[in-house]
C-alpha cells in the first residue's frame, strides 16, 4: 500500500486523535487490570524512572550508580580488597555460600563479576579445582559479618571448606 | 559541555554517513525514512567491523584507531561515488510527511519513551550478569590495554572460568569499546540508539503497508512489548542482533517485492552485522536465504539470484569466520568451549524444545505483550476470509526463524529455552509486527480509514 495524502486537520483527524490519545492512556494505565501486560511493564521500565528522576540525577559518582545496580555485589568484593595483605591468594566461595546470607544471587563470588567489580586481584575461583590449594585466604560469612580468615587463625579451615563443599556441590 | 558528548555526537555522525555511503555504494535507492535509521545501524556494524580489523592488522585500540578506522569505513564506499551519488540523490528533497495531529500525539508519546530510554542507558552502569561477566568485561580491559585479547583471557584468576559470555558478541563488545574510548566508562549509551534507529526504521516499515494511524499504533505496541522495551537501554546482544536481523529479513523482503537487487546487497550487509552480533546467527540466516530461495531465483533469475542468495550466505559466513575462527585461533590465547556444547540433534529433544518453549515463552503474553496472539489471529482471519496469505514470504521468514530457534536449542546444550530463546524471540516479533501490518485484513481496514478520514465513500 502506499501511502496518502491525508487532510492535515479534519473534525474526523480530531476524533482519531481523541481515539488514539484513549487508546495510550488505557495501554499505560492501569484501567484493564492484570488482563493488560503493557501497563505493568511501562510502570516498572519507564514511569518508575520518570518519578524519580530529579532525584536519581542528584546521585553522580559512578561508585553509587553501581551500588544501587549492584549493593552487596559491590560493597563484598570492596570490602574483601580493603582486607587483602600482600600475599593473600583468595578462595571465592561457591555461589550458594554467598546465596544463605544475600537477598540476591551471590554473583560476586564468580571471578569475573568479581573483577568487573575491583578490577584484577589475586583470587581464585571454587570451580577451579587446580589451583584451590594455592589460596591462602578465605571468607567467612554469617548473619550481617564478614571476615576473612588465614590458616592459624580463630577459624577452622577445614570445616570451612568442607561447609564451601556441601554448598558448591549442591550446583 | 564535556567533552564525552561532543565525541559521541562526532562518532555517531561519521557511523551513520558509514552506514549511508554503503547502502549508497550498492546503488540500492531506499526510502529516506527507511535509510536514515537503518543507516546509522549499518554504520555502527562497518565501524566496529573496521576497527576490529585494524586490531588484527596489529594496531592497538584507542581513540585515534577508533576515529581513523571511522574515517576509513567511511570513505571505502565512496571509491563507488558515482553509485552513492545516484543512490543518495533524494536525500536533501524537502520532506513531504505532513504530520496530522495524530502523529503528533504518537510522536509525542513514542519521543518521551526514547527520551527515558536514552536516559536510563547513559544513567545506569551495566548490570546483567552475561553482560558483566562478558562484554563489559572484555570491553573494559581492551579500551585499558589498547588489545582484545588482554589480560581477561591470560589471568591465571579467570583461566578456565571465562564461559562462553566473553567470546559471542564481538558488535556490543566493540561497541563498549567505543564508548569508553570516548568517555563512558561504565555506560550503555549505544544500545537505546539502536533501539531508537531500530524503532524508527520499524515505523518506517509500517507506514509503507498500513494507514499512519495503525502504523503508529503497532509501532507503540512494538516499542512497548514488555520483555523487549528493558533491553533497548540494558547491554545485552539480542536486541542488536535482532535490529539487525529483522532489517535483513525486511530488506530481502523489499527487494524482492521490488525487484530490485541492490537490496538484496543491503540486507546481506544487514544480515553479517547480525552474525557480528550473535555467534549462533549463520544458522538463522542459512534458513532464511533456504526459505527466500525460490523467490529471489523467480523474480532475479537463476544466475542473479543464485549469486544473491551466495553473497547474503558468504557475507555471514565472512563476518562470523573473522571472529570465531581468525581472531580465536590466530590471536586469543584461550578458545570457548563451544564445540563441547554441541550434541547431535534428538528428535525427542527437539520437541522438548518446541513444547516447552510454546508454554513457557511464545504463548506469554507476560513477555509479548498482544503481538503474538496478535499475529496468529490476523493470518487465520487472512486465511478464512481471503483463502491466502498477504505476506507469504514474511510470515515464511517468521516460521523458519522459529524453526531455526528450536534447532538451536536442541543442539548447543547452553542454548535454556527461558533465556537464549527467549531473547532470540526478539528476531521474530518485528517480522510478526510488520507481518501484521502487510495482512489483508489490516490493508482493508487502511483502505476504509484513508476513505473515512477524507469523507470519501470507500
Amino acid at each position: 500500500m502506499t501511502e496518502q495524502q491525508r487532510p492535515v486537520f479534519t473534525v474526523r483527524g480530531v476524533a482519531l486523535t481523541v481515539g488514539v490519545i484513549a487508546v495510550l492512556t488505557v495501554l499505560v494505565g492501569p484501567y484493564l487490570g492484570e488482563g493488560n501486560p503493557y501497563s505493568s511493564s511501562f510502570a516498572a521500565r519507564i514511569e518508575l524512572y520518570r518519578e524519580k528522576l530529579d532525584s536519581l540525577n542528584r546521585i553522580r559518582g559512578w561508585r553509587d550508580r553501581i551500588y544501587m545496580r549492584h549493593m552487596a555485589n559491590l560493597e563484598i568484593p570492596e570490602y574483601i580488597v580493603s582486607k587483602l595483605r600482600p600475599n593473600d591468594t583468595l578462595l571465592l566461595p561457591p555461589m550458594e555460600y554467598g546465596n544463605q546470607f544475600m537477598a540476591t544471587k551471590a554473583f560476586w563470588t564468580d571471578p569475573r563479576i568479581f573483577t568487573w567489580m575491583v578490577g584484577f586481584q589475586p583470587v581464585v575461583a571454587w570451580s577451579d579445582t587446580a589451583r584451590r590449594h594455592k589460596a591462602n585466604a578465605y571468607v567467612v560469612l554469617e548473619q550481617n559479618t564478614i571476615w576473612l580468615t588465614r590458616p592459624g587463625g580463630s577459624t577452622n579451615i577445614d570445616s570451612l571448606l568442607k561447609v564451601y563443599e556441601q554448598l558448591g556441590a549442591r550446583k | 559541555m564535556k567533552s564525552e558528548v561532543p565525541l559521541l555526537v562526532l562518532t555517531l555522525l561519521m557511523q551513520w554517513l558509514t552506514g549511508l555511503f554503503a547502502v549508497g555504494a550498492t546503488g540500492y535507492r531506499a526510502q529516506r525514512s527507511v535509510l536514515l535509521p537503518m543507516s546509522l545501524l549499518l554504520g555502527m556494524f562497518l565501524h566496529s567491523l573496521s576497527m576490529f580489523i585494524a586490531q588484527m592488522a596489529g594496531v592497538p585500540l584507542s581513540l585515534q584507531t577508533m576515529m581513523v578506522s571511522g574515517i576509513a569505513a567511511m570513505l571505502v564506499p565512496l571509491l563507488r561515488w558515482n553509485a552513492v551519488r545516484g543512490s543518495l540523490a533524494g536525500l536533501f528533497m524537502m520532506p513531504r510527511f505532513r504530520p496530522t495531529l495524530y502523529d503528533v500525539v504518537i510522536f509525542g508519546f513514542i519521543g518521551y519513551v526514547a527520551y527515558m530510554v536514552v536516559w536510563a542507558s547513559w544513567y545506569w552502569p551495566v548490570t546483567p550478569f552475561d553482560a558483566m561477566a562478558g562484554i563489559d568485561l572484555v570491553a573494559r580491559y581492551a579500551a585499558r590495554d589498547g588489545m582484545i585479547a588482554s589480560q581477561v583471557f591470560t589471568d591465571p584468576s579467570l583461566q578456565g572460568n571465562l564461559s562462553n559470555q566473553p567470546f559471542y558478541a564481538p558488535f556490543a563488545m566493540l561497541m563498549q569499546v567505543m564508548m569508553k574510548l570516548v568517555g563512558y566508562p561504565y555506560t550503555q549509551i549505544w544500545v537505546s540508539i539502536v533501539a531508537i534507529c531500530f524503532w524508527w526504521f520499524t515505523w518506517a516499515t509500517l507506514r509503507s503497508l498500513a494507514h499512519p494511524l495503525i502504523a503508529g499504533l503497532l509501532t507503540v505496541l512494538f516499542i512497548l512489548t514488555p520483555e523487549m522495551l528493558g533491553y533497548s537501554y540494558i547491554l545485552q546482544t539480542d536486541f542488536a542482533n535482532a535490529a539487525f536481523f529483522a532489517i535483513g529479513c525486511v530488506m530481502l523482503m523489499r527487494s524482492i517485492n521490488e525487484k530490485e537487487f541492490a537490496g538484496t546487497i543491503v540486507s546481506a550487509i544487514a544480515f553479517a552485522g547480525a552474525c557480528w552480533s550473535r555467534t549462533e546467527t549463520p544458522l538463522l540466516v542459512g534458513l532464511i536465504g533456504a526459505a527466500a530461495l525460490p523467490q529471489i531465483l523467480r523474480v532475479f533469475g537463476p544466475v542473479k539470484g543464485l549469486a544473491g542468495a551466495l553473497g547474503v550466505l558468504a557475507m555471514s559466513t565472512l563476518t562470523f569466520a573473522l571472529w570465531n575462527i581468525v581472531f580465536f585461533n590466530a590471536y586469543l590465547p584461550v578458545r570457548p568451549s563451544t564445540a563441547d556444547q554441541l550434541r547431535s540433534f534428538d528428535l525427542s529433544l527437539f520437541a522438548q524444545v518446541v513444547s516447552t518453549s510454546w508454554t513457557s515463552v511464545i504463548s506469554s503474553t507476560e513477555l509479548w505483550g498482544w503481538i503474538i496472539w496478535l499475529f496468529i489471529a490476523v493470518i487465520v482471519i487472512d486465511t478464512l476470509l481471503n483463502r491466502r496469505l498477504a505476506q507469504p514470504l514474511l510470515i515464511g521468514f517468521v516460521v523458519v526463524t522459529f524453526l531455526g530457534l528450536f534447532l538451536v536449542g536442541t543442539i548447543f546444550s547452553a542454548a535454556v529455552v527461558e533465556q537464549t530463546l527467549r531473547r532470540g524471540m526478539f528476531k521474530i516479533i518485528p517480522l510478526m509486527v510488520v507481518a501484521i501490518a502487510g495482512s489483508g485484513m489490516v490493508s482493508s481496514a487502511s483502505t476504509a480509514l484513508y476513505s473515512w478520514e477524507a469523507g470519501r465513500k470507500s
